[in-house]
């Protein structure tokens, strides 16, 4: 096991209260696989690859649980030992590449840089390297490109360069938040090729956060659904695509337009809006949205339980056989 | 076409830009470069296409938000194109404007009740308690309860503020909208909600769209007919279920073979990849625009500019191999 997060929780202490925005999520990840994370906007994606990285901004705060990498416990380490896994052994990819290009330098000066910093490569090597980067992952012309500024590229060759950085030193877990949520489809379909190769030939873990069901059911091996701060169900892909069973994960499955013989005139909706981390309803965070609701769903927040070959479901409701209480499967 | 609202000839829209660090080459961005199309009423057409491609540009076109290069814009009848400032005043009544960015298109510092009854004030439409009564009405009818009037945008959600510039569009019953990415911005579950709003919308007040988006499974549930823009042209423009069964340009054909299936069983499935970025456009290919990153391409593409042709029932395509895959 490459990654394990177990009963992680990071709050954010803001005048309007606190904000559960991880809340006890728990999952580990295997070499050369690809985890998807999926949740709406708000619902903790961002904050749970942050606290990976140890970038939680403040008011955040990783107030318990345990991030173990590679032998280590990543919220032991010191900050210096941190930043040296960092765009080493773990890299980030965002989803908007100006957060991680810096304006003022070419292309090629910000990857060699990665070169300098955890390689003790000189110039010209660092900048060789780079050059053969950026042909790697597509760029055409790159020694052209290299000598260029980030405003110079398009959106699809920026993100290009962002994913060229993070795959610089050959890490062993990269983290994509959202790459490809900005970009037309056909761009898409090239970099989520790209980062699966990367997983096939040099063994590298990934962890991909979107809310497009589409591009997880295409390249994750297994899945996490997140709902206000946890993890509402997790299973491997094909399982969770063939046999959702939390009501909101069916909810987001049917949300998804179909198109058989006769084109369908209407989408399905998830009923109400997401709700506030700062004021959450009781029980479970779903219940006010749900429609296969129990009143036991108001009162008792239910565990994430496994219902079975390590598929897990935080809800009482056995959706299948239709609102009867699975009380004995959940711990 | 029959019953047409608004028919567009040859429209082009040329920025200059300037080029080096004082401003020594003046150069154009051919942003929309003669393109033709015609919206009927009731309609709902999309325009599709990478980002940069011309769609906004187009829409903003339309309403004359900006003023054309070249090319007529001939609404009900008129040419607009070239309509003076108190003509377009008038005719804004029959058009408005959607936009993606749910924050920055309300005015943060009107009520939310101002902002759906400000078109009404701008056009004298009725006494201040008549236009009260249609705010109100307006806000329940996209889903909103009608108290929020006295209440502030920032205090909304972005798929409810997306609901008050609905409304906001709709207090003038206009006979045209252009809706710019209207739900890009807004979770998968409120999108879902938004486009079933904006399709009964436009059902139960006659309303033609101009539907711009990239998201192409939403563009198959909402419209009519769609256009599929490259570097500012039309590169096919069909019925909507013409086109996703039966796409006959290389463009289209490598979009839509790009969606992704939320099918696991699916993964292995056919995507046709494209060769390149989209040039610049500043330097337009010549020939087909098509051509640097074309799958089909043959040598001929490098020189001829393909007509956009109709190949039956209105489905149209620019490109000289069409015929094969007709
Ligand atoms: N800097 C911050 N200050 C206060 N709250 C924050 C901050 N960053 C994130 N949050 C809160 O944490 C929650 C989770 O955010 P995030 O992980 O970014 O969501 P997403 O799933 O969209 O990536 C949100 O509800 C947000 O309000
Ligand atoms: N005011 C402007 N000045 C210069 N170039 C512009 C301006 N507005 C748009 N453009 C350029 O015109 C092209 C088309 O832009 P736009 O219509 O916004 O595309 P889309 O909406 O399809 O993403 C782009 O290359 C864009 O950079
Ligand atoms: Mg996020
Ligand atoms: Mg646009």
């Amino acid at each position: 096991m490459l990654l394990n997060v177990n009963k992680l929780k990071t709050y954010f202490y803001t005048s309007e209260g606190t904000i559960h925005a991880v809340d006890d999520v728990s999952f580990s990840i295997n070499k050369g696989t690809i985890l998807g994370l999926v949740g709406e906007s708000g619902c903790g994606k961002s904050v749970t690859a942050l606290s990976m990285m140890r970038l939680v901004p403040p008011p955040g705060k990783i107030v318990s649980g345990g991030i173990f990498f590679d032998g280590h416990d990543l919220l032991k380490l010191d900050d210096e030992q941190i930043r040296r896994l960092r765009g080493d052994r773990i890299a980030m990819i965002f989803q908007d590449p100006m957060t991680s290009l810096n304006p003022v330098f070419s292309i090629g000066n910000q990857i060699a840089e990665i070169f300098r910093v955890h390689r003790g490569n000189k110039r010209s090597v660092s900048f060789e390297k780079a050059e053969s980067l950026l042909q790697l992952v597509g760029i055409p012309d790159p020694s052209r490109r290299i000598k260029e500024y980030p405003h110079q590229l398009s959106g699809g060759m920026r993100q290009r360069v962002m994913i060229a950085m993070a795959i610089a030193c050959e890490p062993a877990l990269i983290i994509a938040d959202e790459p490809t949520t900005a970009l037309v489809v056909t761009i898409q379909a090239k970099i989520l090729r790209l980062l699966k190769g990367l997983t096939e030939t040099l063994s590298t873990a990934l962890i991909l956060i979107s809310h497009d069901l589409g591009v997880i059911a295409e390249t994750a091996d297994e899945v996490a659904i997140m709902y206000a701060g946890k993890i509402v169900e997790y299973a491997a892909t094909k399982e969770l695509f063939n046999n959702p069973l939390h009501p909101y994960t069916i909810g987001l499955l049917d949300s998804i337009p179909r198109f058989g013989e006769e084109r369908e005139k209407r989408l399905r909706t998830i009923k109400g809006m997401v709700p506030r981390l700062s004021d959450l309803p009781s029980g479970c965070r779903f219940n006010p949205r749900c429609k296969y609701v129990i009143d036991r769903c108001r009162g008792e927040e239910p565990e994430l339980a496994d219902v079975g070959g390590g598929h897990l479901v935080r809800c009482w409701v056995d959706v299948k056989a239709n609102a009867k209480i699975k009380g004995q499967n959940a711990k | 076409m029959q019953n047409t609202l608004l028919s567009v000839r040859d429209l082009k829209k040329h920025f200059p830009v300037d080029e080096g660090a004082f401003g020594q080459r003046r150069r154009v961005v051919h942003a929309v470069d003669g393109i033709n199309f015609e919206i009927g009423k009731n309609e709902v057409l999309s325009l599709v296409g990478e980002s940069g491609c011309g769609k906004s540009t187009t829409g903003r076109l339309i309403l004359r938000l900006i003023e054309p290069t070249g090319g007529e814009i001939v609404f009900m009848g008129e040419d607009i194109s070239k309509a003076g400032r108190k003509r377009m005043k008038e005719l804004r009544r029959e058009m408005q404007i959607i936009f993606q960015d749910p924050y920055a298109s309300l005015n943060p510092r009107l009520t939310v009740g101002e902002i759906v009854e400000e078109p009404l004030i701008i056009h004298k439409v009725g006494t201040k308690q008549d236009r009260q009564q249609e705010a109100a009405h307006l806000l329940q009818r996209v889903g909103l309860n009608p108290d929020v009037m006295s209440r502030y945008p920032h205090e909304f959600s972005g798929g409810q503020r997306q609901r008050i510039g609905i409304a906001r569009a709709l207090a003038l019953r206009p006979k045209l909208i252009v809706a710019d990415e209207p739900v890009s911005a807004l979770d998968v579950s409120i999108q879902a909600q938004v486009i079933n709003l904006l399709k009964d919308l436009q059902e139960e007040y006659h309303i033609s769209y101009l539907f711009i988006a990239h998201d192409l499974n939403i563009v198959r549930i909402i419209s009519d007919r769609v256009a599929v823009m490259y570097l500012g042209r039309i590169m096919e423009l069909a019925e909507v279920e013409d086109l996703y069964k039966r796409p006959l340009h290389p463009y289209t054909q490598a979009l839509l073979s790009a969606i992704p299936v939320p099918d696991p069983s699916q993964k292995e499935r056919k995507v046709i990849l494209l060769e390149g970025d989209v040039p610049s456009p500043i330097n337009i290919p010549a020939g087909c625009r098509f051509h640097t990153r074309c799958p089909k391409m043959l040598p001929k593409c490098k020189e001829v500019i393909p007509p956009l042709d109709d190949f039956g029932e209105g489905h149209m395509a620019a490109c000289i191999r069409a015929i094969e895959w007709a």
